[in-house]
């Protein structure tokens, strides 16, 4: 069925269809649409589970992972603070292996207070041990995340899902409602046994020695590698159902190509354009689109650029000392390569500044002729 | 996608589990300081002469027990009826609560208590075959007799006067303290064994029975408290004219019932509380134009502010910078009080400036009555062939433990030269108590003054001492307003005792002046105390620590776990009595 949704509706439908049981979660702009959709549709009985209003994001997250260790589909949304709040319960999520999946839609980070997107909040979550995917617009949210609870579930491992603020989360956008049953068809119930038995009461999150400590660590690690062939297997057979599928990078005419710009989240959007109106002028451009962050697309990435001598990458983010987040990835991810492509970073759109599509055709064009420096950003802004 | 089911098997190696107790890990191990839980003192406590534990007696009263508040009281104060309405309350001077809106009504709970509380009055310890003797029943007498009583000891007061009570009977008018409550106090010294044979005067030796020495033989110890019931004379012209009284003599008649008549208009000398009785006295018995006249001016005078204050109320006034020079007589009687004019000069050997006359500024003041209130001394004729050596002034000389100079014989209260207030007076009586008991079994009465005394201040505690094995507050520290957690502690204003209506009518009966607080205020007042140092028992430290390391202990209170506790220090913190601290290593 085709609606016309907000990205953050398009979320709620999402969790609605996934059937989650427990959705524990405090609203914070620009996400509380979630919240506040998810709560309806309890009202309304169209919920298959409970909500829990926490006092804030910690405990919404200390819920989930109870919850979910319990042996129940849970479902969490926040953004900025509340996400970096959250940040302690990140581990714990990971590390008791709760297969958890959270809608987190993009905001700045104060100071100083403002509300527009930037990736910075959940890119700075990159170690916590979650797998991580940002989305172009509300329709790929919406499959995302019931393709997370399927790969969460196979893996125990957590799942964040971004979405850009205001862009994608508050956009509203012709977006494909699955059938309920080609979700249930795609998404068994939920499986995974509870690990709390009243009978035998057992404690988690208990002491060990360094030794078992670096096994388990391992062993997370090892699974978190594990995922990679979960994640495909997973959107090759969503594909198959609903017709829709999303890889974990997307090529764009990278072939042959004299320059290819890397986005992600919403800004891909607006590179499509520029990269098309580029072309059209005969400059040999392409684009790669980066969605998922961890566990990264390394093969992926080096297999896409191998013939590609110069990338251009937009950041809408900003790590102090060094520069943007997907740049630094990128890099490291071509290190070792024979004849690695030269890579200039672009930072752009942070807290949700306006970034068109002329504005990027610069930056493709800087990368292009040697311009734009290799060892540190450069700032686009207007004006 | 045909997938097999995760298994409980499969997660284990993930995940660490465990079946056994955390408590193996002493999770407190790794910090020095621990917070620990020892009840203080407050700072109205340690400024009592008294040494009344009033945080304690509040917590108790907050919790509806109104009656052992008044016990709690009446561990160190065998008067809380008469403290409750003359004391001139230092501890309020002292409270912390004044450093966040007004201090409590301290005095007017002790006044609460005494009126609504049961006295379950008898011996604490068993009977002890010892006999001591106090001779003068005033404040430090009973204070005295009290305390040893409760020690066991068999105790006899003396008393020269027709009634008990000294000063509280006859000095203190019925307007500010009714005979009825100090009688009421009185009695329970009675049930607690305390024998009190009044109209027997000690007489010199050879004027018959009893005489010092008869005491000394038939009494293991002797008390002192004689008081100064000798009113001092103006040394003016004219003083020995029908119109002139003497302050001491005026009071006591006029509470002995006698038929006192004062002129229409009265000059009375002085500026202490007795110059404030007299004044408010002779306003009652129809004085319609009442003057006091004091030789400083009002910020010198020795009566507290409040009283100067209801002079005024009641139309009284006051001649200020004024001396009397001379008694103007005409055909015997008072016709005028001739003074002087005075200026403020060089502080004098009391720290006040002294009062200088300025010469030529004479003038007359049109008065019939006369009331002297310059200075009191004591009344003993027994005291010059005792044998205790007094000072020029007739006071007797004591050490601070009121040691005279002959053994087993001590003395206290305004004959020693003590302080002149109520609250001095039952100090020093402890004193004296503890001293004998210390004669009497050979200890070291400084030591045990150290052991039992509160903070650096006046008093000791007597609790201390018979409940020896309690888990007793630290009487040496001091809990100041900064300790205090007072963020959950709302503002308010004071309950203040109701006062007589001010009205144009001229005070005409000895009806009590100052009204008791009703239940519903005096609970108010109650929760506005923060208690210092008292625990409560609020669960603030217990429901706070994020380690549940904060345990409630059998006896009251509560035990820090050290082995488990990290010294965040939340519990301490929190504390709003600054009963939890932060101490040392476990």
């Amino acid at each position: 069925m085709r609606q016309l949704l907000a990205g953050n509706y398009a979320v709620a439908e999402a969790v609605r269809l996934a059937r989650v049981q427990f959705v524990a979660a405090y609203p914070i702009t620009p996400q509380t649409p979630i919240y506040e959709k998810l709560s309806d549709m309890e009202n309304e009985g169209r919920l298959a589970g409970v909500m829990m209003r926490t006092e804030s994001e910690h405990s919404a997250m200390a819920a989930c992972v109870s919850a979910s260790l319990t042996g129940v589909r849970t479902f969490t949304a926040t953004a900025s603070q509340g996400l970096a709040l959250m940040h302690e319960m990140l581990h714990f999520a990971s590390g008791n292996r709760a297969p958890i999946v959270m809608c987190n839609v993009n905001r700045v980070l104060a100071v100083p207070w403002a509300f527009g997107s930037d990736q910075s909040d959940s890119l700075s979550q990159r170690d916590t041990g979650w797998l991580q995917f940002y989305c172009e617009d509300a329709q790929e949210a919406l499959d995302t995340v019931i393709q997370a609870y399927r790969i969460a579930e196979s893996s125990l491992l957590p799942v964040l899902v971004a979405i850009d603020g205001f862009f994608t989360s508050h956009f509203i956008e012709p977006v494909e409602i699955p059938a309920q049953e080609d979700v249930d068809a795609y998404l068994p119930p939920f499986r995974v046994p509870t690990r709390f038995d009243t009978d035998s009461p057992a404690y988690i999150s208990n002491v060990v020695s360094p030794e078992q400590y670096m096994g388990y660590r391992q062993r997370s690690f090892d699974d978190m590698e594990g995922t990679r062939p979960i994640i495909r297997e997973a959107n090759e057979e969503y594909e198959k159902i609903m017709g829709r599928g999303y890889g974990v990078i997307e090529a764009v005419d990278t072939k042959g190509s004299e320059v290819v710009l890397a986005a992600s989240g919403a800004m891909t959007g607006t590179a499509r354009v520029a990269v098309a109106a580029l072309r059209a002028r005969g400059v040999a451009a392409g684009l790669l689109k980066m969605k998922a962050l961890r566990p990264f697309p390394r093969d992926e990435v080096r297999e896409a650029l191998k013939d590609v001598p110069k990338v251009a990458v937009i950041d809408r983010n900003i790590s102090l000392g060094n520069g943007g987040i997907w740049c630094q990835e990128l890099k490291s991810a071509l290190y070792g390569m024979s004849r690695p492509p030269s890579v200039a970073g672009f930072i752009a759109g942070i807290c949700g500044a306006d970034v068109s599509p002329d504005m990027i055709e610069e930056m493709v064009l800087s990368a292009l002729s040697g311009k734009a420096p290799l060892d540190r950003p450069t700032w686009v802004r207007k004006g | 996608m045909a997938r097999r089911d995760i298994t409980i098997e499969d997660i284990e190696p993930m995940i660490p589990f465990s079946r056994g107790s955390t408590e193996i890990f002493l999770t407190g191990q790794w910090s020095a300081r621990k917070p620990g839980w020892v009840e203080k003192t407050s700072p109205c406590r340690s400024a009592c002469p008294v040494g009344n534990d009033i945080a304690r007696a509040f917590a108790a009263a907050s919790k509806g027990r109104i009656d052992e508040a008044l016990a709690i009281f009446r561990e160190e104060n065998p008067l809380p009826g008469v403290c409750g309405r003359v004391c001139y309350h230092p501890c309020e001077a002292s409270c912390n609560r004044k450093d966040m809106d007004e201090a409590i009504n301290i005095r007017g709970f002790e006044r609460y208590l005494s009126d609504h509380g049961r006295v379950a009055a008898g011996p604490v310890r068993p009977v002890r075959k010892e006999k001591i003797a106090v001779v003068g029943s005033g404040p430090a007498g009973l204070s005295a007799a009290y305390h040893l009583a409760r020690l066991g000891f068999r105790v006899t007061i003396f008393e020269a006067l027709p009634e008990a009570g000294g000063m509280l009977m006859y000095g203190i008018p019925e307007y500010r303290l009714p005979k009825g409550v100090l009688r009421k106090e009185i009695g329970h010294l009675r049930k607690l064994g305390v024998e009190i044979r009044t109209g027997t005067r000690v007489v010199p030796e050879g004027a018959g029975l009893p005489s010092f020495s008869s005491v000394r033989r038939d009494y293991q110890a002797v008390f002192i408290a004689v008081g100064s019931h000798r009113g001092a004379l103006l040394g003016v012209e004219g003083e020995g004219s029908s119109g002139v009284r003497e302050c001491i003599a005026f009071l006591r008649a006029v509470a002995l019932g006698e038929k006192v008549r004062v002129g229409r208009r009265v000059a009375v000398i002085g500026g202490g509380n007795t110059a404030i009785d007299c004044a408010r006295t002779a306003r009652r018995l129809g004085g319609n134009r009442v003057t006091i006249v004091y030789r400083r001016s009002r910020s010198e005078m020795p009566a507290l502010a409040e009283d100067v204050a209801a002079v005024e109320a009641e139309g009284i006034g006051m001649e200020l910078l004024a001396a009397p020079a001379r008694i103007i007589v005409k055909a015997g009687r008072v016709a005028g009080l001739e003074c002087v004019r005075m200026r403020l000069g060089a502080p004098d050997g009391t720290g006040r400036p002294a009062p200088v006359p300025v010469p030529g500024s004479e003038f007359v003041l049109p008065v019939d009555t006369v009331i002297a209130a310059v200075g009191q001394a004591p009344e003993a004729d027994f005291l010059a062939s005792s044998g205790v050596a007094t000072t020029h002034r007739g006071m007797i000389e004591a050490s601070d433990t009121g040691a005279t100079g002959i053994p087993g014989v001590f003395a206290g209260g305004d004959a020693a030269g003590g302080r002149a207030f109520v609250a001095d007076a039952i100090g020093r009586g402890k004193m004296g108590a503890l001293s004998i008991l210390c004669f009497l079994e050979g200890r070291d009465v400084g030591a045990e003054l150290e052991r039992l005394r509160i903070g650096s201040g006046p008093s000791f505690s007597f609790q201390r001492l018979l409940e020896a094995g309690r888990r007793g507050a630290d009487l040496s520290d001091i809990v100041t307003y900064d300790r205090l957690n007072t963020i959950c502690i709302p503002f308010a204003k004071r309950n203040k005792n109701p006062e007589r209506l001010v009205s144009a009518k001229p005070p005409t009966t000895f009806e009590e002046a100052v009204k008791g607080l009703p239940p519903d205020r005096m609970e108010a007042e109650v929760s506005r105390c923060f208690k210092c140092g008292t625990c409560t028992g609020c669960d603030l430290c217990f429901l706070l620590c994020p380690d549940v390391s904060i345990v409630k202990a059998k006896e009251g209170g509560y035990d820090v776990r050290t082995d488990y506790c990290k010294g965040c220090g939340m519990c301490a913190s929190a504390c709003p009595r600054q009963v939890i601290g932060m101490g040392g290593g476990r």
